[in-house]
């Protein structure tokens, strides 16, 4: 097994993949593609496609196949979760406060927001034209495709390793994805302790498959004195008012798995009784109690550890 | 006529005595070329052996840009961290 460890998309990155040969071909093919995509999606980059997209409300604009791709399946899980999931919340988080990268926000003394909550477009009016390749956003949305596009990127980064060699896998920070089986039988996967990250809440021993986790604790920063966080509920515009301090989702799909990991943390009990068959998960709560569903017998053809 | 040949070829004469005369004086007063001894004299650089083609990498080829940030690991450990 070979890996190459990187920064990319604010967190670190791991690819690892089992070849015989060509393993240095890949792993810089897939780390060259996370930083391209990257720059592609990023809501911090003035040129950025997204950006681009984001400063033609109001009017259509044609956009690449990888995009279209991506806003498709936003579009999907909106309704899949009866609009938990919303791209179009991004006016809300940056009156939180996160309206810079999070480096620059961390140690900085946010104010008040300046103006109270506006009325924004709901993100059922983006019109998509699949045939012509082009999308017209409504004047005064703003569309933050972060949790996804960063899924998108993963899941396409390990499509490339999987030319490559029979097992490989990608890793950025909460997310990963698993194809094939390593010689050594199984995926090794901690889940980080969200109320200290130097301990591990579980280990498990995977097969091919996804896994996300959503926190509440990495992303957070001081407004006006008070605790915020970059989930935001799109019922209230505001930070979610979690009842777990991070949701760990198994999936057969990183879609599912980053976005019910969200869902999980937006929703609480209630959403996780509406998982879709399939899906397993953990959470922690701020007491370090783990609740969850299947998720100790999932990919139950491994062992599974729970430290 | 005749009077004509001779001071031609007198001129010939002087003027070519003349010139490998300046020549002379003129390669003599230049800077002298490199000799053989200063060259052994002088240090030369030291050359990295170029690398093999399967040296040191996870696939056999060699790095054009630096040394390679690709590491063999039997048991990578994924953590789930959040984001």
């Amino acid at each position: 097994m070979y890996t190459l460890s990187f920064r990319a998309m604010n967190t670190e990155v791991l690819l690892a993949l089992e070849a015989l040969d060509g393993a240095e071909a890949g792993l810089y093919a897939a780390e060259n593609f996370i930083q391209v995509s990257e720059r592609r999606f990023s809501r911090f980059l003035p040129e950025s496609e997204l950006s681009l997209l984001n400063a033609s409300a109001g009017n259509w604009r044609e956009i690449s196949l990888d995009l279209l791709d991506i806003l498709l399946l936003t579009r999907h899980y909106h309704q899949q979760t009866q609009g938990l999931f919303d791209p179009s919340i991004l006016p809300d988080l940056k009156r939180a406060g996160y309206d810079q990268s999070m480096e620059r926000i961390r140690g900085q003394e946010i104010g008040a927001p300046a103006s109270p909550r506006l009325a924004r477009p709901a993100f059922a009016e983006l019109e998509i034209d699949i045939s012509a390749r082009r999308v017209r956003l409504p004047r005064g949305m703003e569309l933050d495709l972060g949790g996804i596009a960063k899924a998108w990127i993963i899941q396409h980064a390990a499509q490339l390793l999987s030319g490559y060699g029979p097992a490989c896998a990608v890793s950025a920070g909460g997310d990963m994805r698993f194809i094939g089986l390593p010689a050594a039988s199984c995926w090794q996967v901690e889940v980080e302790d969200p109320r200290n990250p130097a301990q591990t809440v579980a280990h498990f021993q995977l097969g091919p498959g996804a896994v996300a986790t959503s926190s509440i604790t990495k992303r957070r920063w001081q407004q006006a004195g008070q605790p915020r966080h970059h989930i935001i509920d799109p019922r209230s515009g505001e930070p979610a008012r979690a009842e777990w301090l991070s949701a760990t989702v198994l999936a057969p799909s990183l879609f599912d798995a980053e976005i019910y990991a969200k869902v999980l943390l937006i929703g609480g009990a209630e959403q996780a009784a509406r998982l879709p068959a399939g899906l397993a998960f953990l959470t922690v709560d701020e007491n370090g109690a783990l609740n969850g569903l299947r998720y100790e017998e999932y990919f139950n053809e491994f062992n599974f550890a729970r430290q | 006529m005749k009077y004509i040949k001779i001071a031609v070829r007198v001129w010939i004469a002087l003027t070519s005595v003349m010139s490998f005369l300046m020549g002379w004086a003129f390669l003599a007063h230049s800077p002298k070329p490199i000799q053989p001894q200063d060259l052994r004299a002088a240090p030369l650089p030291a050359l990295q052996p170029l690398p093999f083609e399967n040296s040191g990498n996870a696939s056999g080829g060699f790095q054009l840009f630096g040394p390679s940030r690709v590491r063999a690991n039997s048991y990578p450990m994924f953590r789930s961290s959040g984001s």
